[in-house]
């Protein structure tokens, strides 16, 4: 039995409010997907997907206070509440591989929701409208990298009139950006604390920050592993765990799956069990790519042997948290993020990790209404021309299949790969 | 003696090219079809006549373009954005961009001194500014595309083309027909259209000189010419440019 297709068929069908908001569907999915255990190679992924699914549980069966945020809002603060995020971009993916985006996109188009917006928060919006998404009890979202995310989460939260609350995110990473970014988190907390009638628990969200601290230091040394030669991973495992960035920390869950990644991985490495049969190439790849099927990361890995070798989604870019301090510490974290400010920092940060992978070429995917990512990319194509690495922007949607031209990829990967090795 | 072969199977046009010990020895274009397998080899035994050998004879072939995963009978398969490059270099070594419009895409390769490919941009999901744009209008101005070129070289400025996407630009043509503006101002109109977009994907590309144009719009005059007005330099055409990309198949072949 495919679970996807019985999934698709469920929800494809007018019973999918009542498939959803029924925790029978999440028992049948949990069971399917466990007796499936054998099958994956990755261990750690499938209990990322069994977390991902008790996750999905609490947010539609109403277990709390349901949150929605965007990825790049910190959720330690939200775990810390004890509240159930929920992250409709990242739930996106999960609708395009259910198969139900092309409806939802259909719905943003006939709601007037711009084409030319990200596919991630035009999908959002789609299956929300659908009713696929659980109703939140606030919204939060932060100002920084996303310019879309703002806009799209302020009208959902107008749709399903609950509060929105707005990190402003400066540009700059100084003291006072510090304070006003700390100030503000504080009062974000406690607004949520007071509107949801919830319980403050200081105990409880230090145990966010320090599992954040946790979660952090095994992301680290995974990526510390996936500096070796030759790589034990493919990107495309990889980059089912980006997840755990977007949403997962500050969960105790995250902490056990890249527990158990890190464990998996440092046998792997022991082992010298080879991602693929002969690493001809390492590459570094940037932002997300396409979550339906495609031929990406066969022609990449399998076919040619270029291996991805880091993600610059899965970059660790802040220093560990203080439980003592958590929003003090909490802004910091915001702030260091390298894609926020001047692009040099983004640039600086991208050729440190070709330095550290040994990666001889770097591959942007330019997500359809990605701004923030593919707006600087001329100056970081210079950049790595004079260090004489081979770039190349790889134009695609994440979510919206109707972009994907599979001759065309074909070729710009092939082209590049013929560049690289 | 090596003897090999490159077919290059395009959108809109399927080409073989047959070299013997480097020299270019013979040559087929024809219209693909539905059938690329068929067409490649109709076009390579064409070649072969044209070269007085045998398809045993072939020591390599490589099959390049959208359709080369379609070719059984090639041994390799390698981009047209590599062949391009190697035939451009197998003619004149010294240049440093080659800018190739075809049926449906079109591409800016930058070459280093080795004639290996340093960078390219192609255009992304839009024929707007390749053969198929030209096409279109050549059939809503009612004048074959081969004169197309030599027409607009009659015109001293050019109609402003404002739409790129490729229908609503032959809307605006059939209006300026209408207004009674010369078919050759609106030709010369459409050859600049085409020239500030592949310009701006030159400048993506961060293009050098010298510059080499390949692919069967650069049989356009007048697109040529548009061209080096954009760009503010001279751009070298090869006396087959349409070949180019097969001559390359055909070089890379033989190793």
């Amino acid at each position: 039995m495919d679970i996807y297709q019985l999934l698709r068929s469920y929800l494809g069908s007018t019973l999918r409010q009542r498939a959803l908001r029924s925790p029978w569907t999440y028992r049948l999915l949990k069971q399917a997907v466990a007796a499936q255990k054998r099958h994956y190679p990755w261990q750690a992924a499938h209990r990322l997907l069994l977390n991902t699914i008790d996750q999905a549980a609490a947010a539609f069966l109403q277990k709390g206070p349901v949150i929605w945020h965007n990825v790049f809002f910190p959720t330690e603060v939200l775990y810390g509440l004890g509240t159930v995020p929920f992250a409709p971009e990242a739930a996106a993916v999960v609708a395009t591989g259910l198969g139900i985006a092309e409806r939802a996109l259909q719905r943003a188009e006939g709601d007037w929701v711009s084409s030319e917006a990200c596919s991630f928060h035009r999908l959002a919006h789609g299956c929300d409208r659908e009713g696929y998404f659980p109703p939140p009890g606030a919204v939060v979202c932060s100002s920084h990298l996303c310019d879309t995310a703002p806009q799209s989460l302020a009208a959902t939260a107008a749709y399903h009139g609950v509060p929105f609350y707005l990190l402003d995110v400066p540009h700059q990473q100084d003291d006072t950006a510090l304070e006003y970014v700390a100030r503000q988190l504080k009062s974000i907390t406690f607004s949520l604390v007071e509107t949801l009638n919830l319980a403050w628990d200081e105990d409880r969200f230090q145990a966010a920050l320090v599992n954040s601290n946790a979660a952090r230091e095994r992301l680290l040394a995974i990526n510390r592993l996936r500096q070796q030669r030759p790589a034990c991973i493919r990107g495309e495992e990889a980059h089912s765990f980006i997840y755990l960035m977007l949403a997962g920390f500050g969960a105790a869950t995250s902490v056990e799956v890249y527990g158990e990644l890190l464990t998996e991985l440092a046998q792997r490495y022991r082992d010298q069990r080879r991602a693929v049969p002969e690493e001809k190439a390492r590459l570094v790849w940037l932002h997300l790519r396409p979550y339906y099927p495609n031929a990406i990361f066969q022609i990449l890995e399998q076919e040619a042997g270029a291996v991805v070798v880091c993600e610059e989604m899965n970059y660790v870019y802040w220093e560990p948290l203080d439980p003592e301090r958590p929003f003090y510490s909490l802004a910091h974290k915001v702030l260091s993020h390298h894609g926020l400010g001047p692009i040099t920092r983004r640039i600086e940060a991208i050729l440190a990790m070709v330095d550290a992978y040994q990666a001889g070429g770097v591959i942007h995917f330019a997500h359809w209404g990605c701004r923030q990512s593919t707006a600087g990319l001329r100056m970081l194509q210079d950049a790595l021309r004079e260090r004489g690495i081979p770039f190349l922007n790889l134009e695609g949607d994440c979510v919206d299949q109707s972009k994907y031209a599979p001759g065309a990829v074909r070729t710009r990967l092939e082209g590049f790969l013929e560049m690289l090795l | 003696m090596s003897l090999t072969a490159g077919v290059d199977i395009g959108s809109l046009t399927t080409k073989a090219v047959v070299v013997r010990d480097g020299r270019l020895v013979g040559a087929a274009v024809l219209k693909s079809g539905v059938d690329s397998a068929e067409i490649a080899r109709k076009a390579l035994q064409e070649a072969l006549e044209q070269a007085g050998f045998k398809e045993d004879s072939l020591d390599g072939i490589v099959a390049t373009g959208y359709g080369r995963i379609r070719v059984p009978f090639a041994q390799r398969r390698v981009t047209e954005i590599t062949c391009h490059a190697r035939g451009i270099y197998h003619l004149w070594p010294d240049i440093r961009t080659v800018i190739d419009i075809g049926g449906q895409d079109s591409k800016v390769i930058l070459l280093d001194d080795g004639g290996k490919v340093r960078d390219f941009v192609m255009n992304e999901k839009c024929a707007a500014g390749t053969g198929r744009f030209l096409e279109v209008m050549a059939s809503a101005l009612e004048v074959p595309v081969k004169d197309m070129g030599t027409l607009s070289q009659q015109a001293s400025q050019g109609a402003s083309i404002s739409s790129m996407c490729t229908v609503f630009a032959e809307s605006e043509v059939v209006s300026l027909v209408a207004e009674g503006r010369p078919v050759a101002e609106i030709i010369k109109g459409l050859h600049n259209a085409i020239a500030q977009r592949v310009v701006a994907m030159a400048q993506r590309a961060g293009w050098e000189e010298p510059v080499a144009m390949t692919g069967g719009v650069a049989k356009n005059p007048g697109v040529v010419k548009s061209l080096e007005e954009y760009l503010g330099t001279s751009i070298r055409i090869p006396p087959d440019p349409q070949i180019i990309g097969a001559l390359g198949a055909a070089l890379l072949a033989s190793g």
